[in-house]
Order: structure tokens, then C-alpha cells, then sequence
């Protein structure tokens, strides 16, 4: 047995590390930090899975990037809309933290959930108010932005006469456009629930597929549970108010910037010899173009 | 200005009495809706309006804070049908004059259950030339390494040695997330990687490995690249297993851990086995894509023995049931991803193995002959084979430049003992050592229009080997064969591209030497008179060009390629006068590709080789392999000429998991050397003779795999044929052989329940030669897998029935079965091989002149248990 787990650490200590995005503390042990703050908005009655699928480049357009997203929403339409791995992490941190306390072991767990995401972006609707969004999201080193307005309205025009079955369920199509893009989407009365992945909403029910009319995204609904436990916000005293235009630029700047760029932002943070100076600009094919 | 005032205030009239008029002929259905219990007004409920037959929306839309809701429609039948929605309250739809009026709604509490839905995803999609298989859609309870789903692919096939095979085509590279860690010893992970691991299965057809060569060279194989799970990407994956039970009162044993490390800057990975319960692990590093890529041919990955025992024909059963085993291996592999373009591979490796086998062989010679010859050869043998790999490779794999080296060394020390009974009685001792230095270097330079390319090749083996027959404890004789060979070809090639064409020529030389030492002691008193010991120098160089032209046009090819080679062959036997040969060979091939739909590929192959035989025939000395196979060479080198012609065709459709092929193959083969057995007494002699051989076969094959949805079902069907007819030798005598064979396989894995998956195969095979009795080999296979949470029950049956003449059948039946617990990472299984403890398998064959009875003793009834640890 001893030189079984002799031989288990030795293929360990002869492969890499992971390059994890742990915490470490100085000088060891498992101390308690302070934890994110959640608001709830309400409680979760359904919970909806989607993959989003989309093409990062538009000069390569067979190649594809997939992401896992998460609708949570209670049947008023208050929902919360986020990438599915920081759904998760959120979930372990809130079930962990005592008195807004968390062990650093305990937020290392949740940090494993984290993938290497997209998007931070989290999009609540019917919040604050009833005809209105928020978004917020973290960008690059910038920090935290988030905005408020109203409701988009995508002109939706319904043709109930097109049908398809989608995750089981019947639904119908309509066509409405966004932001620079047209899209086609499929809804279902059966969930009367005016929401839907990204910022789709506005229909007579739930959105359980939706693709841009370019082929550059496409949103497949993956499963659709009964929900469970609270929909909740990460707090945004520490973030950035702003306008929408004013946070797509922010965002844009950041997706673009070049590694030598985001290097130099850092500023004496970075302690290593190996700065980069590689100054070409990243390419970045947002689904809101305006 | 008076007009102008007067038509501002018409048109204002004209517009206000038509928006009047529009409205009045508008219908608008108002109201509020309320809860029935509490009579609260109830905001976001859903409000829709259609016509009549309720297939046309006509308006819709949500209630407000205070439960007010309103609907417009200029609809013109008589009725309209107003529903409201909200979860968990009762739907209410009411049909409605089609009139304006207020309509005041309570909504009923409900226990709205939600249907809850988790959506497969697609087994197969498509995206451009890569076909995802999903892993998780196609594999089932039993399965535990990735190769267990990969046998399952529709368009798929890996044959018993581990190679796998797209559309009847071997794959040529074989990827985990993009990097080829292994070449061609993709077994290594195939058999390691836990399924639970892997996302899905990548096909990558027409797949160009060469990036520099990728708008050039078309390929047509395909790659398979392994996607893993996110989690499993940047920490160890792999399993640990142990295992212990009994086989006829000996222990058996399983140990293995293996795992796989993968992050952007390479990977790596660590395999370490050792059994003795019937899995062979040799096959695990077969390299499956080998080759020199050379107009003179590919040499083999490691040389054939110069002495061994008599193998015979291997059972057309799985290996496990028929190996007695103890094998240990360790393999080390190392990919570094170094700048852009650029990695280092070290792959290391030792096998050390010993097999047994016991077998019973009894040949007719000249069967339907007026004398005919039986010889009995029961045969108790034990082979040791040790062999270490170690190889260091070079990539530089960019859009303008190529460059590889590969530096190979292999060192084997194996050995084998065998005893025999019956008609030529002896025990034999085999040494096998060999040691193999091994390099290639490949380099292509590309620009806009053209390219250059610099490929060579050396090799160096040594092969000192030695078989000793005692009878009794007296020797009777030993026999060494020594060979020492050098070998070395060179080319460059310049290409030109214009338009649609492409003109490339390669010019090139091969160099070979090879000395061959043979000593017999103890000559038998048949062969005083002959030369049994000897040193044999031979030299053969060649040069050659080989020019070739591509057109490409739209969905099609066709490549034209005219190698002309000047050879000279010099064989010396040390103290006598060297003999030289020239030839001058050519061998022109012809490709017709037409890709004439998404779905159809088409493809005609043409090709003629004019030859000279091998001079490694050009000896006078007899030589034992082994006891029962003394062999001669010949005097002289003879002419090969071949035709060979194929078309075949292939669909293959995704979308709907379909996949088919049909070859037809025509070759015809002549030469003036012809080789077989002459005999003395007992004594099979294996010779070479000067006489014309003639050898012609035309074959066909055909496979369909689908996937079909609606009975849960993945289908596999291939049917074959082939007719032969070809010039035997036998003891002085040249024979016409028409042979035919026909075979017919079906696999089906049907999900009958989500906890009851059952796997069939059906194999049968007829034969049918020179008015001998018609033979045919039925193999049915199956097993059920039974799921239940945590245990799953698997039960299989391996069954054949061999013909061994017109009301002679033997048949064999293999029961086994296997019991697993299994949690998150951890399993325990319980495994019972050969139940019924079948003793042997036993199989005729008829070649057209001799008919050989094989008996093969089996692996005795084997009670296991392993527990397994994935990660």
C-alpha cells in the first residue's frame, strides 16, 4: 500500500502543476477572509441551462467557442443570467460564508468552479424595477461596471403559424433584432415566463433557443429543472455606475487590448522579467455591436 | 396663403376621420385580472389573443402593476379566443365575440408541475471536415477506457491489435486536444484514458498533418482527436487498478496506473502494468502509423526473427481467452510545447513479457494427393520478450516550414522455448536479441509557388540469433543466423504550383548493405553434401526520379506519378566470386478523387510495379527458423511484375449517423521465382524455385454503420468476397489453386431500457478451394450490460462453430461474467472468465494443397477481483 502511494505522488511530481487560480496565504494555514456580499432577489422557481455557441473571429468562422449559462428565475420574471461556473462558485461561497466570513479553503473550493469564461457578464431583469435591466460585470482590471436601463425591445414579430419541438416542449418562432444583430428565437407558452437567455425577452413565454441571423450565435437550451434556493446579485457597492455606451467601450477597450497593453496596466503590480511586448490587438466579435 | 391654410386643415380633417374610422374598426379586449383567492390584481400575467382556430397570433402582452391588460386586433371573423398565463395558476382561455368589450379574469391557483427536461445532445454533429462523436450520448455502463466508445463509432473500426481504422482507411495521426504526444502508439491512450474523461471524439477528415503542405497535398485519411472534459484539462487524469484472483489454483494478478497531464505547454504520459490474468500488453506499443516513406517501400518497426518458433494460424477469437501470461511494461512520454510551431517528444518504453501457448498441429500435405504427407507437432512453447524503446523527436510544424527528426532506439533481448512432440520430436531453445538505431529527417520549404522538400532516412540493425534442438539431453544442432544491415535512402524533391496543377519531381538514392552470417552445427546426414554454413555480403544501391502531376479541379484530383528507378544488387558469398545484377524498375500509379457531393466520395486507383525480387533469397544455404521449417534460398533474382486496380466508393451523412463504403479491388501478380516446401522424409524444406507464378484476385468488400434513433441501435454490417487464383509449389510440383472466400459480419449495441444495453456480433466466414469441402467459421459474440444505480451486472457469451469437413463441426463456448460496484472515482469488480471452463479451440483450413488441423489449448475458468480509482 505504501509503495502504491509512493509511486501516486511520483506520477504527480513528474507531471506539471495545474496553473490554478488559487489562493495562497502568506505564511500558510487556513485563515477566514471577508466574503463577497449577495443580495437576494427572489426566490428561484425554474433554473434553465443553456449553451451559448458563438464564433469569436469572424475571419475564422468554422471555428467555435461553446459556453454554459444559467437563467434563474422565479415566475414573476426577476431573473438572473450568468455563465453556469461562476453560478456555481457563487452557490459553494454562499453556502460556506458564516456571518460574511469565508475559509480560505472553502473560497479555494468555490474557485475550481470557475472556468475560463467568456463573459463575467450577469444580466438581471425585472430588477430593479419591473421594465427594467441590470448588468454587471467585471472588466479586465478596470473593475466592476454596472448599468441600469430599460427593458430592450427587440420589435418582436411572432408567427405562430411555425412550430418546433425544442427540449421537449412545443414552441413557436418569432424574428425581432438588437444591438446590430437580427435574430430568429423559439418560445414556449407552456412556461408563460417573458425571458430567455442573454437580454432576449418580451414574449408570450420562456425563450428556449435563439440564433443571430449571421450564423456568429446560437443559444441551445440544455435542460430546464424546477427551481431551488434564492436568485441572488453580488452586491455593487464596490462597483462602477455607469451608461451603457460608456460600459460597452470600457468593455471593448479591454477585449482588444493587446498583451503588451495589458501588461503595462497592471503598473508595478507585475514583478516579473517576462513583459510582453507583443502589441497586436486581440480580436473581439461582440454580440452587441452598438 | 388662404389655399394653403385651407389644404393644411383638409388633410388634418382626412387624417383624423381615418384614424376614427381605423379605430372604430379595431377590436380591443380589456380587462383586469385578478387572483380568485384574494381577488389581488396580478401583475406579468400572460395575455395572448388569436383567431379563432387558435393558430394565429394576433396580439399579446403582459398586465401591469394593477393587474390591467389590453389587446388590439383589426381581425375580422366572429370570434376570438383570449388565453392568460401564468405558472402555477390555472391557464384560462375563453372564446369571445370578436367585439371591443372589457373582460374581467380571476385565475385559479394550481399545482403547476413543471416539466422537467435534460436534452441529450446529438450523438454525431458536423462541423466543416471535423465529425464530433459525443461520448457521453454513445457510451454505456461497462465501458471504462475511451477505446471502448471508439469501437463503437458508426464509420469507425480497431482491430484486435488496437489499430483504428475511418472508412476502411487507417487513420494517420491520433491527437489529445490537438498535440500528437505518441505517433503511432496511440494504443498507450486509447487503453489508459478513462471515458469518463472525455468529452467527445473528434474525426478529422482529409486531414493534412503537415501545415506547410495543407492547401497543397490533399490527404485522404482522416485524424482522431480526443477532447476532454474542462475539468480534466489542467490536472492528472488517469486510472489505478489492482486486481487478484485465481485460475486453476494459481494466482492471478493485475496491477496498473496510468495517467495523462495535459496544460498548454505539452503534455505527458506515465503508464506502469503488470498481469498475469490474459492481457497481452505488447499490443499497447504497436505502432499503428509507421513508415519511411520511401519509393523502395517501408521497412517493418522492428525486424522479423531469423529464428522462432512455429506460430502457426492464431485463432480467430479474442487474444484474452487464449494467452497465458505475465507481462510487465512501462512507458514514459513527453511532449514540449516550446515558441509557436515548435515541439520535443521523448517517448520511452519497456515490455517485459512472457507468453505461453500450447497447440496441437496436425498438417496433411498434398491432402487430395495420391501420398499424402501427415505431420503431427504438438507444441508446448514459452516465449520472453524484453524490449526497450527510446525515441527523441523534433518538430518545427509551420504554414512555410517543415522540419522533423526523429532519432530511434531499440533494444530487444527476447527469448523463446519450445517443446514438440509427434513427428519430429526436440526441445528448442531460441536467443532473438536485436538492436536497432533509427533516424529520419523530413524538411519542406515552401513559397508562393513552389516548394522544396528534403527527406532522409538511416537505419542500422543487428540481429545475432541462434536456435539449439536438443533431443533429450543431447544436442543435436545449433543453428546461428547473424545479420548486420545498413540502410539509408535520401531524396529531395522540388514542386511547382500554378493554378490548378502542381509539378513536383523527387530525385533520390538508396544505399543497402547487409552481411549474413548463418552457421549450422551437427549437420543432419540429408544435408552433408549441402552448404549449411556460410557469410553472405550483399550491397544493393538504386537511384531514382520521380516525377509527378496533380491537376485539382473543382471536387476532384488526379494524380499521376511515374517512378523510375536504375537498381544494382551485388551477392557475395565469402570465398567465391560476387554476382551482380542492374534493373531498371518502374512503377506508375494513377488517382482519380472526386468529392461530387457533401455526402459522396469517389475514388479509382490504378498502378504497375516491374521488380526484381529480394536478394535476401539470393543464398545457397540451408537454415533452420525452427525445427520443423529448414529454408534455402536461390541462386539468382527473379522479375515481380504487378497490376493492381480499385475503386471504391463512400457515403457517409452525420446528420443522420450514416456511414458506408464499397471497395472492389483487382490484382494480378506474376513473377519467375516461386517459393514453398519440398521434403525429406518428415523434413519440411522451405525453397525457392525459378518456374512462373501467376497470382490474380479480385475482391470485394462492403460496410454500413448507422445509428438508428428510433430503436435506440448502433448498426454495423460488412460483407466481403473474394476469388483467388494463384500457382502454388509443393515438392516439385506447380499447382493451380482457385480459392473463394466469402464473410459476413454484424454488430449491433441496441440501449433496450435505460438499464439494459445488449451488444451482438455475428462473424461467419466460408471458404470454398479447389473443389475441397466448403468450411465455414460461425463466431456469435454478445453481451448484455444490466444497470441498477451504483452496480451494473454483465454477462457474455462467446461462441463458434468451426467445420471441419461435410458433417464435422467443433464447437467452442465461452461464458462470462462481471459484477461492478461503482461510485464517483472509485470501482470494484468481480470478474469470472470461461465459466464453463472451456479446454480448446480447434479450427480447420485448406490452402489448396494441404489442409491444417490447429487445436488451441485455452485459459482455464479465472475468478477476479480488481478495484479501479479514476482521476
Amino acid at each position: 500500500m505504501k509503495n502504491i502511494i509512493l509511486f501516486i505522488s511520483l506520477v504527480c511530481l513528474c507531471t506539471n502543476v495545474a496553473h490554478g487560480q488559487y489562493i495562497v496565504a502568506v505564511g500558510g494555514g487556513d485563515p477566514e477572509m471577508n466574503a463577497s456580499k449577495r443580495d437576494t432577489i427572489a426566490q428561484c422557481d425554474v433554473q434553465v441551462k443553456y449553451e451559448l455557441k458563438f464564433i469569436p473571429d469572424t475571419m475564422k468562422r468554422d471555428k467555435y467557442k461553446t459556453q454554459t449559462m444559467v437563467l434563474r428565475m422565479n415566475t414573476k420574471g426577476v431573473s438572473v443570467y450568468q455563465e453556469y461556473g461562476k453560478y456555481r462558485s457563487d452557490s459553494v461561497s454562499a453556502a460556506r460564508t458564516r456571518n460574511g466570513k469565508i475559509r480560505l479553503s472553502d473560497q479555494n473550493e468555490a474557485i475550481k468552479y470557475q472556468t475560463q469564461a467568456r463573459d463575467n457578464i450577469t444580466i438581471a431583469k425585472s430588477w430593479p424595477e419591473n421594465n427594467q435591466l441590470l448588468v454587471r460585470e467585471l472588466i479586465g482590471l478596470d473593475g466592476t461596471f454596472t448599468y441600469t436601463e430599460e427593458k430592450p425591445d427587440f420589435g418582436w414579430q411572432v408567427d405562430f403559424s411555425q412550430t418546433k419541438e425544442v427540449a421537449g416542449y412545443n414552441c413557436h418562432s418569432a424574428k425581432g433584432s438588437y444591438a446590430g444583430r437580427d435574430y430568429q428565437v423559439w418560445f414556449t407558452t407552456d412556461i408563460p415566463i417573458s425571458d430567455g437567455p442573454w437580454f432576449f425577452c418580451g414574449l408570450p413565454g420562456l425563450i428556449l433557443e435563439a440564433s443571430s441571423l449571421d450564423e456568429e450565435f446560437f443559444y441551445t437550451c440544455m435542460s430546464i429543472q424546477q427551481g431551488t434556493g434564492p436568485v441572488t446579485l453580488r452586491s455593487l457597492d464596490d462597483a462602477f455606475k455607469t451608461t451603457r455606451e460608456k460600459f460597452l467601450k470600457a468593455k471593448r477597450k479591454n477585449k482588444e487590448a493587446s498583451s503588451a497593453e495589458r501588461m503595462k496596466a497592471f503598473g508595478d503590480k507585475i514583478q516579473s522579467s517576462n513583459i510582453s511586448t507583443n502589441n497586436r490587438k486581440r480580436v473581439y466579435n461582440p454580440q452587441e455591436k452598438y | 396663403m388662404f389655399t394653403i391654410r385651407k389644404k393644411n386643415i383638409s388633410i388634418l380633417i382626412a387624417l383624423w376621420v381615418w384614424n376614427t374610422i381605423s379605430m372604430m374598426s379595431q377590436t380591443v379586449i380589456s380587462g383586469v385580472i385578478r387572483e380568485a383567492s384574494n381577488r389581488q390584481a396580478m401583475p406579468e400575467v400572460v395575455c395572448m389573443l388569436t383567431d379563432a382556430s387558435g393558430n394565429t397570433m394576433l396580439d399579446y402582452g403582459f398586465t401591469d402593476k394593477e393587474g390591467k391588460y389590453s389587446l388590439r386586433t383589426t381581425h375580422e371573423g366572429d370570434s376570438l379566443i383570449l388565453t392568460t398565463r401564468m405558472m402555477s395558476y390555472r391557464t384560462v382561455t375563453l372564446r369571445l365575440p370578436n367585439q371591443s368589450q372589457t373582460k374581467d379574469i380571476l385565475m385559479q391557483d394550481d399545482n403547476f408541475k413543471l416539466k422537467e427536461v435534460v436534452v441529450k445532445a446529438d450523438p454525431i454533429t458536423q462541423r466543416g471536415d471535423t465529425i464530433n462523436y459525443n461520448v457521453a450520448a454513445l457510451k454505456s455502463a461497462k465501458d471504462v477506457a475511451i477505446v471502448d466508445v471508439i469501437k463503437k463509432l458508426p464509420g469507425v473500426e480497431v482491430s484486435e491489435s488496437g489499430k483504428i481504422s475511418y472508412q476502411g482507411k487507417a487513420i494517420n495521426k491520433f491527437y489529445i486536444e490537438g498535440m500528437d504526444m505518441l505517433g503511432g502508439k496511440y494504443s498507450l491512450a486509447t487503453t489508459t484514458v478513462p471515458v469518463d474523461a472525455v468529452a467527445s471524439i473528434q474525426v478529422l477528415e482529409n486531414h493534412q498533418p503537415i501545415r506547410a503542405l495543407e492547401e497543397t497535398q490533399l490527404s485522404e485519411r482522416a485524424a482522431m482527436n480526443l477532447k476532454l472534459k474542462k475539468g480534466k484539462k489542467l490536472r492528472p487524469v488517469g486510472q489505478a487498478t489492482l486486481g487478484g484472483g485465481l485460475s486453476d489454483e494459481h494466482f492471478k494478478f493485475l496491477g496498473a496506473i496510468s495517467a495523462l497531464h495535459l496544460n498548454e505547454k505539452g503534455q505527458s504520459l506515465l503508464s506502469l502494468k503488470g498481469n498475469n490474468s490474459g492481457t497481452q500488453l505488447a499490443n499497447e506499443l504497436i505502432e499503428h502509423t509507421y513508415q519511411t516513406g520511401s519509393v523502395f517501400g517501408t521497412l517493418p518497426y522492428t525486424p522479423t526473427a531469423l529464428v522462432s518458433p512455429s506460430e502457426g494460424y492464431l485463432p480467430p477469437i479474442p487474444a484474452q481467452n487464449g494467452i497465458f501470461n505475465e507481462s510487465y511494461m512501462g512507458t514514459y512520454n513527453r511532449l514540449f510545447k516550446l515558441k509557436k510551431d515548435w515541439e520535443i517528444k521523448v517517448n520511452g518504453s519497456y515490455l517485459d513479457e512472457q507468453l505461453e501457448n500450447q497447440q496441437k498441429e496436425t498438417t496433411i500435405y498434398d491432402v487430395t494427393g495420391e501420398n499424402p504427407l501427415t505431420i503431427i507437432s504438438n507444441q508446448a512453447s514459452e516465449s520472453h520478450h524484453r524490449q526497450s524503446n527510446l525515441s527523441f523527436q523534433f518538430t518545427k510544424n509551420a504554414t512555410k516550414q517543415y522540419v522533423n527528426n526523429q532519432l530511434r532506439l531499440t533494444g530487444d533481448w527476447s527469448e523463446a522455448y519450445s517443446q514438440l512432440t509427434g513427428t519430429n520430436p526436440s526441445q528448442q531453445d531460441f536467443e532473438q536479441p536485436f538492436f536497432l538505431v533509427e533516424n529520419k529527417l523530413n524538411y519542406i520549404g515552401k513559397t508562393k509557388s513552389n516548394q522544396f522538400a528534403f527527406n532522409s532516412y538511416l537505419r542500422y540493425q543487428s540481429q545475432p540469433q541462434e536456435v539449439c534442438f536438443s533431443d533429450g539431453d543431447s544436442l543435436m544442432q545449433n543453428q546461428q543466423r547473424d545479420e548486420k544491415r545498413f540502410y539509408t535512402t535520401n531524396d529531395i524533391q522540388m514542386a511547382y504550383y500554378s493554378g490548378p496543377s502542381e509539378l513536383s519531381l523527387t530525385a533520390g538514392f538508396k544505399l543497402e548493405t547487409n552481411r549474413i552470417r548463418s552457421s549450422m552445427n551437427e549437420v543432419p546426414e540429408f544435408l552433408k553434401d549441402s552448404v549449411t554454413s556460410s557469410q553472405w555480403n550483399y550491397l544493393e544501391a538504386g537511384v531514382f526520379v520521380r516525377p509527378s502531376y496533380v491537376f485539382k479541379g473543382k471536387g476532384y484530383n488526379i494524380n499521376l506519378t511515374v517512378p523510375l528507378i536504375w537498381q544494382k544488387t551485388d551477392a557475395g558469398k565469402q570465398g567465391s566470386d560476387k554476382q551482380s545484377f542492374h534493373h531498371f524498375v518502374w512503377t506508375p500509379s494513377l488517382r482519380f478523387y472526386w468529392k461530387f457531393h457533401h455526402f459522396w466520395e469517389f475514388m479509382a486507383t490504378g498502378s504497375y510495379k516491374h521488380s526484381p525480387t529480394s536478394y535476401m533469397n539470393l543464398n545457397d544455404t540451408y537454415y533452420y527458423k525452427n525445427r520443423n521449417l529448414l529454408q534455402r534460398g536461390i541462386d539468382g533474382l527473379g522479375m515481380d511484375k504487378q497490376t493492381q486496380g480499385s475503386l471504391n466508393l463512400y457515403y457517409r451523412n452525420p446528420f443522420h449517423a450514416f456511414w458506408s463504403r464499397l471497395n472492389m479491388t483487382y490484382t494480378q501478380n506474376k513473377s519467375d521465382l516461386i517459393s514453398g516446401y519440398d521434403f525429406i522424409g518428415t523434413q519440411p524444406i522451405y525453397t525457392w524455385q525459378m518456374a512462373n507464378r501467376s497470382y490474380k484476385q479480385f475482391n470485394v468488400r462492403g460496410n454500413v454503420g448507422k445509428i438508428v434513433d428510433a430503436i435506440q441501435t448502433n448498426l454495423d454490417v460488412s460483407i466481403g468476397y473474394s476469388h483467388t487464383l494463384y500457382t502454388q509449389y509443393q515438392q516439385k510440383t506447380l499447382r493451380e489453386t482457385r480459392s473463394n472466400q466469402g464473410y459476413f459480419i454484424f454488430n449491433s449495441n441496441t440501449r433496450i431500457t435505460s438499464w439494459w444495453d445488449w451488444e451482438l456480433t455475428w462473424n461467419s466466414v466460408v471458404s470454398h478451394n479447389n473443389g475441397y469441402e466448403t468450411l465455414w467459421n460461425h463466431q456469435l459474440a454478445t453481451n448484455m450490460t444490466f444497470s441498477f444505480g451504483k452496480w451494473t451486472f454483465i454477462p457474455k457469451l462467446d461462441y463458434t462453430r468451426n467445420q471441419l469437413d461435410a458433417s464435422q463441426f467443433k464447437d467452442a463456448a465461452l461464458l462470462h461474467a462481471a459484477l461492478r460496484y461503482k461510485l464517483k472515482t472509485w470501482s470494484i469488480d468481480l470478474q469470472c472468465d470461461n465459466l464453463l471452463d472451456t479446454q480448446e479451440y480447434v479450427v480447420r483450413t485448406f490452402n489448396g494443397i494441404n489442409q491444417y488441423d490447429q487445436l488451441y489449448v485455452l485459459r482455464p475458468r479465472q475468478i477476479m477481483v480488481k478495484i479501479r480509482f479514476m482521476f
